[in-house]
């Protein structure tokens, strides 16, 4: 499977994170993604282009800076599309991480459909 | 220690804290115009690249850090939007292929640095060797890199491969001919010290010493380089821009 991405490494451990996160119900930026992943940053937002492109990714501004006077950060979460893909993907092409995220509950079609009537997201 | 001498390292301290302190300023500005450059001709995309970076760049811990990230944005930028075609092919070829075939290139570069150092104990120093391959290997990559993004962009594949294939065999077959000849001249210049004048000898080991070495890594970079245009070709219809 190839989808609409180009598959290579750093989008696969991009999606790594974005499917713990999606378990732990968390939205990421783009220090957290650098962070998690070890890669370099733009490596990442090329990576992180290219899944918006797709609608796998969405992102939304913070409501509220950490601080004053600080840049918002852009928040990203997977798609309800984009979640069942990167799972598929992640369990082709990495195995072994799979038994780390098969733990997790896999988003059925009815989670799915709820997840994208909530969000208003194109199938 | 003079007046001088004190009154100058407070003024240099005092600069080095202020310039330190310019750091995360100039980290934001870099980055902001990291993304105009990027995003050329999607001004509402690098607007919003421009304030996500900012924040990175903010979230990232220690001054002089946050500046490097945002210089490795610009040279990022810098590089899609100005470097040409082939060459972002070849570098995204290469890169494809070392991500690959990362424990091959991990045991053959072990190989490379074994035969080194083996040369190096027979034939000459340490130093001599390490210096060798440093100062030899690095002119070859870069060459070969530059040389092969040329190539490959005005040549057809059949004649990048055979020039490819003579360039691998011929510098194999130096790195063998420089490992041998360097060994023979070192064991003569130590069973036989009358063989050669003392200066003589010298410069014959010394000669030798580094030329191995180099040869080992050019024919180490030039098979990098041909492997790296072949996986070009290969995944040429993969790779976007």
């Amino acid at each position: 499977m190839t989808g609409p991405v180009r598959i290579t490494g750093p989008l696969l451990d991009v999606l790594e994170v974005f499917l713990q996160a999606l378990t732990d119900d968390r939205e990421l930026h783009g220090w957290a993604i650098l962070k998690a992943t070890k890669r370099a940053g733009p490596t990442i937002y090329g990576v992180l282009d290219r899944l918006e492109d797709a609608g796998w990714i969405a992102g939304q501004w913070e409501d509220q800076p950490p601080k004053a006077n600080t840049p918002r950060r852009r928040l990203y979460r997977l798609t309800p599309t984009g979640a069942v893909a990167a799972r598929d993907l992640v369990a082709a092409r990495r195995p072994a991480s799979l038994g780390r995220l098969a733990q997790q509950p896999r988003p059925g079609p009815v989670v799915a459909d709820w997840l994208q009537s909530l969000t208003g997201g194109a199938p | 220690v003079t007046r001088g001498e004190i009154a100058l390292a407070i003024i240099f301290g005092l600069l080095v804290n202020e310039a330190t302190d310019l750091c995360p300023w100039l980290a934001v500005r870099l980055v902001c115009w990291a993304a105009r450059l990027r995003y050329l001709h999607a001004s509402d995309h690098a607007a919003i690249r421009s304030e996500e970076l900012a924040a990175l760049v903010n979230d990232r811990p220690g001054k002089l850090f946050k500046l490097f990230t945002a210089l490795g944005f610009v040279l990022h930028a810098l590089t899609v939007q100005t470097a040409p075609r082939s060459v972002r092919r070849f570098s995204a070829g290469a890169i494809k292929f070392t991500t690959e075939h990362r424990a091959d290139i991990v045991r053959i570069g072990s190989g490379v640095v074994a035969a080194a150092v083996a040369v190096a104990m027979v034939v000459g120093t340490t130093a001599q060797t390490v210096a060798g391959v440093v100062v030899g290997a690095a002119p070859v990559v870069v060459v070969g890199g530059v040389a092969a993004g040329v190539m490959a962009r005005v040549a057809s594949r059949r004649i990048v491969v055979r020039i490819i294939v003579g360039v691998v065999v011929g510098a194999v077959l130096g790195a063998m001919l420089g490992v041998v000849l360097g060994t023979v001249a070192g064991v003569v210049a130590r069973a036989a010290p009358g063989a050669f004048s003392e200066a003589g000898s010298v410069a014959i080991v010394g000669a030798f010493a580094e030329a191995a070495p180099v040869a080992l890594a050019g024919a180490f970079a030039g098979t990098m380089i041909g492997a790296g245009l072949a996986a070009v070709f290969r995944a040429e219809s993969k790779i976007e821009d």
